[in-house]
């Protein structure tokens, strides 16, 4: 864990994760990017437009028998709506991120390079699709490049291609492993494959980042310290 | 500054207010309109005029404007129930119609914060409860049957469908009047629905809800509506008890068997006196005596089998087997008769030229059996035949066959009236399996 004071109130924020490199302060809402051994701030993030997530910053929880903390939030926006990349430090120190949309929990870990042969062959097929139509310069319309349905192989295991969406993050909280600024153009695509396995891949001009996991249940996950509702237990 | 792992520092920031619906003004009329799945629901149909609003953004969009009072609905937006033991809200509801059939049913979209959103179906009074399916279901068109979640599923209809009405607020942009190609495949009580439109497909696995739990979850009382028909995925009553009844009757069966097959083995299968008895009109007595029939020690089942050889005529022998030592005994009959005839050209007959007496448990010893017959009308000049077999711990069959035939009817009668509501069900579908068509 590591403490800096906000260059803009001189508040402490925290930085709990050493992969973390953006993270929003409590009080003021700059926006801070670690660099080494000093923070920068980066601008003022807007208020987050409120949900019914039952999880905030602070849930604690179980994947299979690792625990986890919610230490972050991305609030991602899409054409059609929104959802919730939420990011989890967990007990055996992996990042991972539990994506929230339209009442699924898919919870899922980056995979880093060297990517194993079939995700490096797929993500090179992706690749080319995008940058021969490119596809970041365009809008939603044109990702009808990328057909839903289109089978890839990702680590031994056959995935469906399931949705294609340009996304952004419109608010975040907590802090985060990415520089979570508004507006920088993203494509998400979304796998599943057999049983409840998820897979996901972000492009941005950065390059392709690849996620593996799987679809989880609330229940399953033992959330402790989740938010609360009015009229629901 | 030191890396410290997290559960040395559970330093947490301070909860969120609760989370609440959110009410915002309509962009047509202005009036309140109430937001309760916030951050999912991206359209929601205003309450006062019936218009669409895009909810996914600050900006909210007029979708489509209408000026319609809202329609009444069996469940009522905003209405809380428990189906299988979780909470949800009404949040939603539509109206969908098939095509070619012009059949409507509703569909309600349920929402819980934890858990999530299903789809609440009714038809005809037949209630689904269906959640969308996060999983590669192959699903190429044409298909008539596939397997998935280990059981197999069989196409039930298909066709196009359009959303005639809309009201509450949805996760996804539905439009009325949009349409969508969908396929119900069917293994009751489940149910597993792919819709196929906008470049999406969405798959929903549903399972048959009793409408009395519908009723209780929602104090629907009774303004429940009447099921018409057998539902597509209404499992049947018959299957259920067939299936209580399976295990039960196979150890029942396969006891009898077993049982039968020890009687068959174990039986001594002795014959005591085996004869035919001819007596002629003018004896006086008409009785016989056949002494000296040996018994053995155990008890035992005796037979006394008689024919008699009659033409329109009956006869009846009056047993006693008396025990020499103890005077102790049995008495019985054995009635035999056969008549026949022509009746306006037709052939006719009736009675039993052979009968029989079991006698149970007879204990070993000396015996004598004394038959005295009786018979009639007198066939002048001819003389009374009748055979006279005698036989000791004989299996007998009779029981058996009888007891096999209670222990089939069950299985059998479950057999035909499950039969009977597969061809109910199936009658409503253009692709019944051969076994429920009827022609």
């Amino acid at each position: 864990m590591r403490l800096f004071p906000c260059p803009a109130c001189g508040a402490t924020i925290t930085f709990h994760s050493p992969v973390s490199i953006h993270a929003v302060c409590e009080f003021c809402r700059s926006t801070v990017v670690r660099r080494d051994v000093n923070v920068e701030a980066i601008g003022t993030m807007a208020g987050l437009p409120d949900d019914m997530s039952p999880f905030q910053i602070g849930s604690q929880g179980v994947f299979g028998t690792i625990p986890f903390t919610i230490i972050g939030q991305a609030k991602m926006a899409w054409k059609h709506g929104t959802w919730n990349e939420w990011f989890l430090w967990c007990d055996d120190g992996r990042r991972g991120w539990l994506a929230e949309a339209q009442g699924f929990l898919a919870l899922s870990f980056e995979l880093d390079e060297p990517w194993p042969a079939d995700v490096a062959h797929s993500i090179t097929r992706l690749k080319q699709t995008i940058e021969s139509n490119k596809l970041l310069a365009k809008t939603q319309a044109a990702l009808s490049a990328l057909p839903v349905g289109t089978v890839y192989r990702f680590s031994g295991v056959v995935f469906e291609l399931v949705d294609a969406k340009f996304s952004h993050c419109i608010g975040s909280a907590g802090e985060l492993p990415i520089a979570a600024t508004h507006g920088r153009t993203t494509i998400t695509l979304d796998f599943i494959g057999l049983g409840r396995s998820f897979a996901g891949i972000e492009f941005t001009y950065d390059g392709p980042r690849v996620f593996l996991g799987e679809y989880v249940d609330w229940d399953h996950l033992n959330i402790k310290h989740g938010r609360e509702f009015e009229g629901w237990t | 500054m030191t890396d410290l792992t997290l559960s040395e520092s559970p330093a947490r920031p301070k909860p969120r207010p609760k989370g609440k619906p959110r009410l915002f003004d309509c962009p047509a009329c202005g009036g309140s309109i109430r937001l309760n799945a916030v951050g999912h629901s991206v359209r929601a149909a205003c309450s006062h005029c019936g218009s669409l609003v895009d909810t996914s953004n600050e900006n909210l969009r007029l979708v489509q404007r209408a000026n319609e009072k809202l329609r009444p609905s069996l469940l009522q937006l905003g209405a809380y129930g428990t189906l299988n033991g979780k909470r949800w809200q009404v949040i939603g509801w539509m109206e969908k119609r098939d095509r070619a059939s012009l059949v409507s049913w509703h569909e309600y979209l349920l929402f819980n914060p934890f858990y999530g959103f299903r789809f609440l179906v009714e038809a005809d009074g037949h209630w689904t409860l269906l959640q969308v399916v996060k999983q590669r279901v192959p699903t190429p068109a044409g298909l008539l049957k596939f397997d998935f979640g280990g059981r197999s599923f069989t196409l039930f209809q298909r066709g196009k469908t359009d959303v005639t009405y809309v009201a509450g607020e949805f996760y996804w942009e539905v439009q009325r009047g949009e349409t969508s190609d969908v396929q119900d495949f069917v293994a009751p009580p489940y149910l597993l629905t792919i819709e196929r439109g906008h470049g999406e497909i969405n798959v929903a696995h549903g399972t048959y809800l009793d409408p009395k739990a519908v009723a209780t979850a929602f104090g629907l009382g009774t303004r429940l509506p009447p099921r018409d028909g057998v539902g597509p995925n209404q499992p049947s009553p018959f299957a259920e008890t067939a299936r209580k009844v399976t295990k039960p009757a196979i150890l029942f069966l396969a006891a009898a068997i077993s049982i039968q097959i020890g009687a068959v083995i174990l039986a001594d299968n002795e014959t005591l006196v085996s004869r035919n008895v001819v007596m002629n009109p003018s004896d006086s007595e008409k009785t016989i005596v056949i002494p000296a029939l040996h018994l053995s020690d155990e008890l035992a089942d005796v037979i006394i089998e008689t024919g008699g050889r009659l033409d329109n005529q009956w006869m009846e022998i009056g047993f006693q087997l008396v025990n020499d030592q103890t005077g102790r005994g049995y008495t019985f009959r054995n009635a035999m008769e056969s008549y026949s005839g022509h009746d306006g050209g037709e052939y006719w007959s009736e009675g039993d030229r052979d009968t029989e007496t079991v006698l149970s448990m007879v204990p070993g010893g000396n015996y004598s059996l004394i038959a005295e017959m009786d018979a009639g009308p007198p066939a002048t000049g001819r003389d009374w035949v009748w055979s006279l077999r005698a036989r000791r711990d004989v299996a007998l069959w009779a029981n058996f066959w009888t007891t096999l035939g209670f222990g089939l009817s069950i299985p059998f009668y479950l057999g035909m009236r499950h039969l009977g509501f597969e061809k109910k069900r199936w009658a409503q579908s253009d692709y019944a399996p051969s076994i429920y068509r009827d022609s």
